[in-house]
């Protein structure tokens, strides 16, 4: 991916080429069974994942309008964003370790573009037939057969996306009853925006644009190169090997003829869903699919040449025939970071309570001597109930003897999810201060289960003594 | 991963009729980049702050429901990140073509100074 020097020179206006449809071979192998199974998991995971119920109600929900989303057993609230902002860190860390080890293994595999995109050629196969058909259909004139073939190919696809979009939708808005609305007519503007705008997406880029998301939209296949080095995995054309490539007779000892394995019978452009020749070296437009490999290596087969002509290695292994390094500091140091932050993450969860408590003080007054001989402090406590069932609190404050903690309201029964505001006082006899001030620490406590209890640190104010 | 050949196109048996302009390509990165970097503000704006309070008394006094705010907020953003990307176009597209501008170059007139804003709205190639 370096450019040479005399193209430095001045560069020219532009790089474009007009795309033009491609028509990929279908292939069989060890790396297509592995990329089915992962369309078949991952999209079983998205069309499956809302239908679970948990405890009466969905498992996966993001309630945006209550600001809520539930994960089975757990209710996130928008206090709980950090557990997000932890996740997104995991994710960004975790595409970090898996391309350093293996370059693109997201783009070939687990990319919802990728795996829209199969689901979409599938259907595109059954209808329209393999690529040879394909491509004879597009260039045959209209006639019954093009418009029964490609308006199958249609009301399946449009089919497909609907219920995409409208799945997508049922993870913010209750899917049965989503459905139930939809069987009624009676979607309400804002879902029946979502289920065609997202439908429309999918259709639009795995039916359509394909390849060219890649190539041209997305951001990961322009910056991946930065966590490359020369012991990632990628896939590369053994040029020593296949070089020099030409046709010849399966009975023909090639080596003697001056030919390398490469047949140069194209299969590996044939298959390639974004239309390059992998022969030429790593290219930006590879999403590392591995269906090059797949057909190469049954070709060799066909061949009776050792398999492998083309084949995950790194560059370093290629060019320096080195042994293939896959343990180096860089995959040990994404990989000790990634174990670390997910130990903190699981930790960080087990240890959550779904209660908050802030103390605010009184910015009115400082302090209050009273006749007794006490001085009151006052504070504004904010008790959330994050849980998914009411509490009833109690609330009690840490400090010196003979502390008193005063409130107006006995009733501290919170439904999940409430808000409560409570001015408390708080009452500590001069003989019980030293300074003009200590800390002192507010909790409550369920009284249902006293597990579920929470601290809120604040400052006591007295004047100075006398 | 020596030099990098110039790719051909392998389907070539017909010649593409869709070629988009300059333009055409730099207004539709713009727009595309803008609504990914405008998803993620709205969402870790909203994350932390509740559309409702843009409602009642807080601002102009307008009633903006929850959905509304997300959308408004959504919509602001784009317009926010759209409006940085295309001026980022701007100043990288007329870069050259300011610098180019035959009024400058000769010295033919110190009114070619004026020159680099009229070289932005020439026409594309």
């Amino acid at each position: 991916m370096s450019s040479s020097g005399d193209t430095a020179a001045r560069a020219p206006e532009s790089y474009y080429v007009a795309h033009q449809k491609i028509y990929a071979r279908e292939v069989q192998g060890r790396f297509a069974r592995l990329r089915n199974l992962a369309v078949i998991v991952l999209l079983g995971i998205y069309y499956v994942l809302p239908w679970i119920q948990w405890q009466d109600r969905q498992a996966m929900l993001f309630d945006l309008p209550a600001r809520k989303f539930y994960i089975f057993g757990i209710t996130f609230w928008p206090q709980d964003f950090f557990y997000m902002a932890w996740l997104l860190i995991i994710a960004a860390i975790s595409l970090f370790f898996f391309t350093a080890i293996a370059g693109r293994l997201w783009c070939g595999y687990a990319c919802p573009q990728t795996v829209w995109t199969e689901a979409f050629m599938w259907l595109e196969r059954i209808t329209e037939g393999n690529h040879t058909r394909r491509r004879k259909l597009d260039q045959a004139p209209w006639g019954s057969e093009k418009i029964l073939r490609k308006s199958a190919k249609q009301v399946l696809w449009i089919g497909f996306a609907l219920w995409t979009g409208v799945t997508f939708v049922g993870y913010f808005s209750p899917i049965r009853e989503l459905f139930a609305r939809i069987a009624t007519f009676s979607l309400g503007p804002w879902e029946s925006f979502w289920c065609l705008f997202y439908g429309f997406a999918t259709y639009g880029n795995a039916g359509y644009l394909r390849e060219q998301v890649c190539k041209y939209m997305c951001p990961y296949a322009r910056f991946q190169s930065a966590m490359f080095d020369g012991d990632t995995l990628v896939i590369s054309y053994d040029t020593d090997r296949g070089e020099p490539r030409g046709g010849r007779k399966r009975s023909v000892d090639h080596r003697a003829a001056g030919l390398g394995d490469c047949i140069d019978c194209n299969m590996c452009v044939q298959v390639c869903p974004t239309g390059i020749d992998i022969r030429q070296g790593l290219q930006i437009e590879c999403i590392a699919c591995a269906a090059c490999i797949d057909i190469c290596d049954s070709v060799m087969d066909r061949m009776s040449y050792p398999r492998g002509l083309i084949r995950y290695t790194s560059e370093r292994a290629l060019v320096e025939k080195r042994q293939l390094k896959v343990l180096r500091p860089r995959v040990l140091i994404y990989g000790s970071l990634l174990a670390a932050l997910v130990v903190s993450f699981l930790v960080a969860l087990g240890g959550r309570t779904p209660l908050r408590l802030d103390a605010i003080r009184d910015r009115n007054s400082l302090y209050r001597e009273l006749a007794g001989g006490e001085i009151e402090n006052v504070y504004s406590l904010k008790l959330l109930n994050l849980d998914t069932q009411p509490h009833t609190y109690t609330l009690s404050v840490d400090g010196p003897e003979g502390m008193r903690l005063e409130l107006e309201s006995r009733d501290l029964t919170l439904d999940s999810g409430e808000v409560r505001r409570i001015p408390v006082r708080v009452l500590i006899p001069r003989s019980g201060l030293s300074g003009t001030g200590l800390d002192i620490v507010f909790r409550a406590r369920a009284e249902d289960s006293p597990a579920l209890e929470a601290d809120a640190e604040s400052r006591f104010l007295a004047p100075p003594p006398r | 991963m020596s030099e990098r050949r110039d790719t051909v196109p392998v389907a070539d048996e017909e010649e593409s009729p869709r070629v988009w302009r300059r333009k055409q390509r730099d207004i539709a990165n713009v727009l595309w980049v803008s609504f990914l970097t405008a998803s993620a503000a709205t969402m870790i704006f909203f994350a932390s702050v509740d559309p409702e309070i843009l409602s009642g008394n807080n601002t102009l006094g307008w009633e903006i429901s929850r959905q509304g705010g997300y959308a408004l907020g959504f919509f602001g953003f784009w317009a926010l990140t759209a409006a940085t990307g295309f001026l980022c176009v701007l100043l990288v597209r007329t870069e050259r073509r300011a610098r180019d501008f035959p009024a400058l170059r000769s010295g033919a007139g110190q009114s070619g100074r004026k020159g680099p804003e009229d070289g932005a709205h020439q026409g594309d190639s």
